[in-house]
């Protein structure tokens, strides 16, 4: 099963989600995938993965680490399917990663590799963009990189965790304008899932509704305002996002406002 | 007047201190002793490293050599998740294998309106009030990646006791923050030693990140962390705000 956040007719709704990206309410009634807005489907902490695809390691001109290199994102930077991020003003380089998301289903604290799967309880999709300009080699991949309002599109689902056959044997992809710009596989994770959870709950407890995002293999490129990316991982769905300029981006949110 | 959340009956809620210590909470009131002190704020707390003078000069020499190759040009912040947020009088735990701890000491914003973009003229506009904060970190041995595994433990972050209305503070560069360990004072700094001032470091992240009211934002730590071990009691102190207490177990 599929489940979704979703705003309809300005209300939050949790709903279900079908293959053809349809919604269905609890009390029954349904909605295009184009007549709701999408919501992160998910808010806890997000523990995100740096070189985790030794591909993408090696295209960045680093070796694959020894240990896991974990970052974390804050809530400003989350925004659903179909929604807009913007590309900050006077920088050279904003890339897309690909990632799969693993969700936390319950409390795990202490668990061993071979009981981390129990701990799943399913999957999304997170597209982790940088801003590469504003790299600094102090708590490297810095806020100013990675927390950037809007820049980490999340969803659109979570799809339950025995709906997926290998989370470590998906194709994972890229389209920016319809055209295939990133191709991976989850087998190629440096540090696969369930590591993650042991090492993570080693020294701290993860609570329902946190989530893993692995990391991106290689392929990154620039995006533009005006592109449409949409990210991909089989079996688990699409998440389409759109670049924005910056002044387009607060423009629109002082309307909101 | 002074904001805290209160755990009573099992809920979380927000209340107030009058001057008599009395917590007043749903138009009741009680003691202090009657109900027992949560995190200030329910949000990840933002931290910002290396915005101490003393510790700056200490380290920049190093900061023009690999890996680093040039100092920092913005402000360095870290990420504090929901897990770290711990209350005045919780116990902190210091892991097995580990003999001792590391203290940081630090002054904290709370903002009460969203914050986004905001220029250093208006930041106090933004800020409802402060509070202090105590980084509980193993001891850090580099600044090249994110602190997850140094800092993010279950309880890592106490925050409180309370906010102390921005009003009640004539000038947050002023403050001067102590550590005592075991009631003895360790260590003493002034918020004036700030290298990045409380206006710039909230320009600065909001250039890039909307804070939602009650998000705290920690100005800095002081040069030197103090250690602690199992069974020391820990209290980090600005007269104007309180004392925040913790023991280590």
């Amino acid at each position: 099963m599929k489940t979704a956040r979703v705003k309809i007719n300005g209300e939050v709704q949790q709903v279900t989600v079908n293959d053809d990206y349809s919604v269905v309410a609890a009390h029954g009634a349904s909605w295009r995938e184009d007549e709701v807005t999408w919501l992160p489907p998910q808010h806890g902490t997000v523990f995100a993965l740096g070189l985790n695809y030794a591909d993408h390691a090696a295209e960045l001109a680093f070796k694959a680490p020894q240990q896991p290199l974990l970052f974390l994102k804050t809530p400003n930077t989350f925004i659903g399917h179909r929604q807009r991020s913007y590309r900050p003003d006077n920088i050279d380089y904003l890339h897309y990663e690909a990632e799969l998301v693993a969700v936390i289903g319950k409390t795990a604290r202490r668990v061993k590799q071979r009981e981390a799967m129990d701990y799943v309880g399913g999957y999304t999709l997170c597209n982790d963009y940088a801003v590469r300009d504003y790299l600094e080699n102090y708590y490297r991949p810095n806020l100013r990189v990675k927390c950037r309002d809007s820049l980490s599109p999340l969803g659109p689902y979570i799809i339950d965790r025995d709906d997926i056959d290998d989370p470590h044997d998906l194709r994972l992809s890229t389209y920016v304008n319809g055209e295939l710009r990133q191709q991976g596989t989850t087998r190629d994770m440096v540090f696969k899932i369930p590591f993650l959870i042991e090492y993570l709950s080693a020294f701290m407890t993860l609570q329902p509704g946190d989530m893993i995002s692995t990391g991106t293999p290689k392929g990154l490129a620039d995006v533009q305002p005006g592109d449409e990316v949409v990210i991909e991982v089989e079996q688990v769905g699409r998440l389409i996002n759109y670049i924005v300029s910056e002044q387009e981006y607060f423009d629109e949110r002082a309307t909101c406002l | 007047m002074k904001k805290i959340r209160v755990n009573t009956d099992g809920t979380l809620r927000a209340a107030t201190v009058d001057e008599q210590a009395i917590i007043h909470v749903d138009g009741k009131t009680m003691a202090p002793e009657q109900t027992r002190l949560r995190p200030v704020t329910e949000h990840a707390v933002i931290c910002t490293a290396l915005n101490y003078t003393g510790h700056y000069q200490q380290l920049v020499d190093a900061f023009h050599q690999p890996p680093h190759n040039q100092p920092p040009r913005q402000p360095v912040f870290f990420i504090k998740p929901v897990n770290t947020l711990a209350g005045h009088l919780d116990e902190v735990a210091c892991p097995d294998g580990v003999a001792e701890i590391h203290t940081g000491a630090g002054l904290a914003v709370v903002i009460d309106r969203t914050a986004s973009r905001v220029t250093q003229e208006q930041v106090y506009d933004y800020i409802g009030g402060y509070t202090l904060y105590n980084d509980f970190t193993l001891a850090e041995d580099s600044y090249l990646r994110p602190p997850v595994t140094s800092k993010c433990l279950d309880g890592y972050g106490p925050v409180g006791p309370y906010i102390t209305d921005r009003a009640a503070i004539a000038d947050p560069h002023e403050l001067v923050i102590s550590t005592y360990l075991n009631g003895a004072l360790q260590q003493t700094a002034s918020t004036k030693d700030l290298r990045y001032s409380i206006p710039a470091l909230i320009e600065a992240l909001t250039e890039f990140m909307t804070l939602a009211p009650g998000a705290v934002v920690v100005s800095g730590f002081p040069p030197g962390r103090v250690a602690v071990r199992r069974g020391d009691e820990v209290r980090v102190e600005i007269a104007q705000l309180g004392s925040l207490t913790n023991r280590i177990i």
